[in-house]
């Protein structure tokens, strides 16, 4: 089913400047290097992530994973005074060339946080966030999309019923999990994970594998 | 009814005393020492309460007095403010719809203004940016109002009366435009605050789905700060149908009910300003401009309330917690 | 989800964000039109006789000296009133309020104070203080009043810059024997100082700026001289601006006394709030804790 849908959009959507190539990595990091200010949190790094499985980042707290997770979709750059230095190629273009849009990055690499981070909103609403903003408007469209995404997320049956009231309500672990569903309805080609076991009932990767399995993405963790 | 603020004061005043001096040779034990520097402080905390008291029983006691020879009725609709004739009329509806009309216009002027102003400051400035014009704005909050009666008086009004070829320039529209310049800093530093209240991470979480900072700021910052803008903007608007200076120097002191934005107006805070020094102590004009005191108090009393309603339910928001 | 929608989406942003920077320029060009306005016309007038003198010629000539003076004593006597209760009210609000019906009573009240007009507290002062006290027109009657309109600001700031002195402090200090009260003395209070130092400046700003509370409590067209005793009446900035715009006898011929006055007053309030925001920004920078 994930399939035929990740199938039936690739005509609308001309990918100019992300271009597919099976046998590449999807992610390839050259000589990064970042700085808060004058101080320098990450050194050198290289390393690639490949399509289609998953990869945990592992070392003690501290060192700089989330800071190197949150490069891969942009995110450092709303903390002011970060710099980066180095290649951070994803699908072949350097995320941080000029020419590429933060938001359209965004898209691609979705990312699930530490915390869980529901906004003050419905369950239902909180999913069809991201559909919403990038145009997806029909109702039937959406409940589909809601529903579907839920269902890789494991959050389906325990919430399927109270769509309609607030995502505060949930408990920590549902709320990680309406994020992680929240973050598949985007339909990335990346997901980042940053340390969301903590606050997870069934694991992440089981939870998200059957929507992984068949199609063109990586999961970082 | 005197007797009250007699026995509130005197409360008052004693607890500070008791506490001050040494009561008995015998050696006070800490505990007792310290239970009563904690009155000292609990006494200190509810003066402000007690202020309040005071100042409501102070404006009625003094307002009331002109309820025994005109009626509520007459004095709130009355239509006709001659309060130096013989037969005197108070009727304060013109200088309530002077105060309204004056309110609204300027609200409209320093809201969208005011919240342009805060989201420029919160979401577009960049962080050096904001750094510097947040305190500027703040600053500006400070200007006293005789200031801008003064050049809305000198400088606006003398302008207008050429531009547009009217009688005077002393109107609602002056008085407005100078009043919003006052509430504008207010509306944009507690909107900005109540912007930045609002936690990154939500924000972060609409970014990181795609979003633009503009979709992020309409869809999810906006609704989080929306009662904390709120507060600000009504109490802005109470600010602009209390404020006195301004009103007393620029609206034109005619007392009418206004069918224009050119047409002169007497507001409440300025019949008061303008009359009080001229009034025999204990007549009834004297008890008159009280009981305008009285409504104009009641005014913004309610706005007041509005606006601890409308921030109480903006703190029951809040992040999601695990 | 093309990617013509996404130029479409990133338009609407510019064009809001544009709107907005526009707002805030024109805001920013009104207020500092309005300051560059005033200083134009009134920094002629200000020389160091227009400072010292007092005014002359029924008040077509000579300086604001007397003005300035009473200014001083009244804000002097505001904060000598609003400060020890403002900073009381502060303590019982962080160090020794609990949740309840008492505290929320005690919030609407500093609340509905910061809310009330200004001529109302204007009103209240002359009911209470010129006439049920008698204490007259006066510095005293003045101050009071000034005193009552300025606590929920000296509460405000005060009782924030309590709060950031971190719990650790005050359990340190229990910790090694010290009572509450001493506690608070020794080591919250001192820790809290810039702050309420900076509650104080906004607070004295604020005051010296008001013009209707004192119109009936304190203020007067003309003295002679300067004011010998608390329950003598007082020339003031603010009051001085309104007289000799509005009702003086000769309003075009003291045109740049007033335009000099207004000067003054606005360095003076602007000046007083400009070293607060200094100090405030300063301590947030360089806190050790």
């Amino acid at each position: 089913m994930v399939k035929a849908s990740a199938s039936a959009q690739a005509p609308e959507e001309p990918r100019e400047l992300f271009r597919v190539h099976p046998e590449r990595p999807i992610i390839e990091v050259k000589g990064l290097n970042f700085y808060y200010g004058d101080f320098q949190a990450l050194t050198g790094v290289n390393m690639t992530v490949k399509r289609n499985k998953v990869t945990a980042l592992i070392g003690p707290s501290g060192c700089g994973k989330s800071t190197f997770l949150r490069l891969l979709n942009r995110m450092n750059e709303l903390i002011p005074g970060t710099r980066v230095e180095g290649e951070l190629l994803f699908e072949g273009v350097n995320l941080y060339d000029p020419g590429v849009d933060p938001v359209e990055v965004r898209r691609r690499v979705g990312m699930v946080f530490q915390k869980p981070n529901p906004f003050p909103k419905t369950i239902y609403n909180n999913v069809a966030y991201g559909p919403r903003l990038h145009g997806l408007r029909e109702a039937r469209q959406l409940d589909h999309m809601v529903e579907r995404s839920l269902k890789s997320a494991a959050l389906w049956d325990e919430v399927k019923d109270i769509l309609h009231q607030s995502a505060l309500g949930l408990s920590g672990g549902q709320q990680q999990r309406l994020c992680i569903a929240r973050a598949i309805a985007m339909q990335p080609e990346v997901l980042l994970m940053d340390e969301p076991t903590s606050a997870l009932d069934p694991s992440p990767p089981a939870a998200s594998k059957s929507w992984s399995r068949n199609s063109n993405k990586a999961i970082l963790l | 009814m005197m007797q009250i603020p007699q026995a509130q004061a005197i409360t008052g005043s004693r607890v500070p005393a008791m506490a001050a001096a040494p009561l008995t040779k015998r050696k006070v034990t800490s505990t007792v020492r310290e239970a009563r520097i904690r009155r000292v402080f609990v006494a200190a905390g509810f003066f402000s309460v007690i202020i309040m008291g005071l100042i409501i029983l102070f404006l009625f006691k003094e307002g009331l007095g002109l309820f025994s020879t005109v009626s509520v009725k007459d004095f709130l609709f009355g239509e006709f403010w001659y309060p130096t004739y013989d037969p005197a009329d108070f009727g304060i509806f013109p200088l309530i719809m002077g105060s309204v009309a004056v309110a609204a216009l300027s609200s409209a002027m320093a809201v969208p203004l005011g919240v342009g102003a805060a989201l420029y400051l919160g979401e577009v400035a960049s962080h050096r940016t904001r750094e510097i014009l947040k305190p500027a704005v703040e600053l500006l909050a400070s200007l006293p109002s005789v200031v801008l009666g003064f050049v809305g008086m000198v400088v606006i009004a003398p302008l207008m009366q050429q531009w547009w070829d009217i009688p005077t320039g002393l109107n609602v529209l002056n008085a407005s435009m100078m009043l919003a310049i006052m509430a504008i800093p207010t509306i944009a530093s507690i909107s900005e605050d109540a912007l930045h209240a609002v936690p990154r991470d939500l924000m972060e979480a609409s970014l990181a789905l795609g979003a633009t900072r503009l979709e992020t700021l309409t869809r999810v910052t906006i609704p989080g700060a929306i009662s904390g803008m709120g507060t600000g903007v009504i109490l802005g608007m109470s600010r602009a149908m209390g404020e006195t200076m301004v009103v007393l120097m620029v609206a034109g002191g005619a007392a009418q009910i206004p069918t224009s934005i050119f047409d002169s107006v007497r507001p409440l805070p300025a019949t008061i300003a303008a009359e009080m020094g001229e009034t025999p102590f204990g007549s009834e004009h004297y008890h008159a401009l009280f009981a305008i005191g009285i409504v104009l108090f009641l005014l913004t009393l309610g706005f007041n309330l509005v606006a601890a309603y409308v921030s109480r339910r903006f703190q029951q928001k809040g992040a999601a917690t695990l | 989800m093309s990617r013509h929608n996404l130029a479409m989406r990133h338009l609407r942003q510019n064009l809001a964000f544009g709107l907005f920077r526009l707002i805030m320029l024109a805001v920013l060009g009104a207020l500092g039109g309005i300051l560059v306005y005033v200083f134009i016309h009134g920094v002629g007038a200000i020389s160091w006789e227009f400072l010292t003198q007092p005014p002359k010629n029924s008040m077509t000539a000579g300086g604001i000296f007397p003005a300035i003076m009473g200014t001083l004593y009244l804000t002097v006597g505001a904060l000598l009133v609003a400060l020890p209760l403002g900073v009381s009210a502060a303590i019982y609000l962080s160090e020794y309020a609990t949740e309840g019906r008492a505290l929320r009573i005690v919030r609407l009240g500093i609340q509905n104070l910061a809310g009330i007009p200004s001529v109302v507290f204007g009103l209240f002062g002359l009911a209470l203080f010129v006439g049920y006290f008698k204490l007259g027109v006066s510095i005293a009657a003045g101050s009071l009043t000034l005193g009552l309109l300025i606590l929920p600001t000296i509460i405000g700031a005060s009782e924030e810059a309590l709060r950031q002195v971190p719990g650790t402090f005050r359990e340190a200090s229990l910790g090694l024997g010290a009572t509450r009260w001493q506690t608070i003395r020794k080591v919250v209070l001192p820790a809290a100082l810039p702050g309420i130092l900076t509650g104080s400046i906004l607070g004295i700003g604020r005051a010296a700026g008001e013009t209707a509370p004192i119109m009936f409590t304190a203020a007067t067209f003309y003295t002679m001289g300067l004011p010998r005793s608390p329950l003598d009446q007082v020339m003031a900035l603010p009051y001085h601006i309104y007289v000799l715009a509005t009702a003086g006898t000769h309003i075009e011929q003291t045109r740049p006394l007033q335009y000099g006055t207004v000067l003054v007053l606005i360095s003076l309030v602007l000046g007083l709030s400009l070293v607060a925001i200094i100090i405030r920004t300063r301590m947030r920078k360089t806190k050790q804790w």
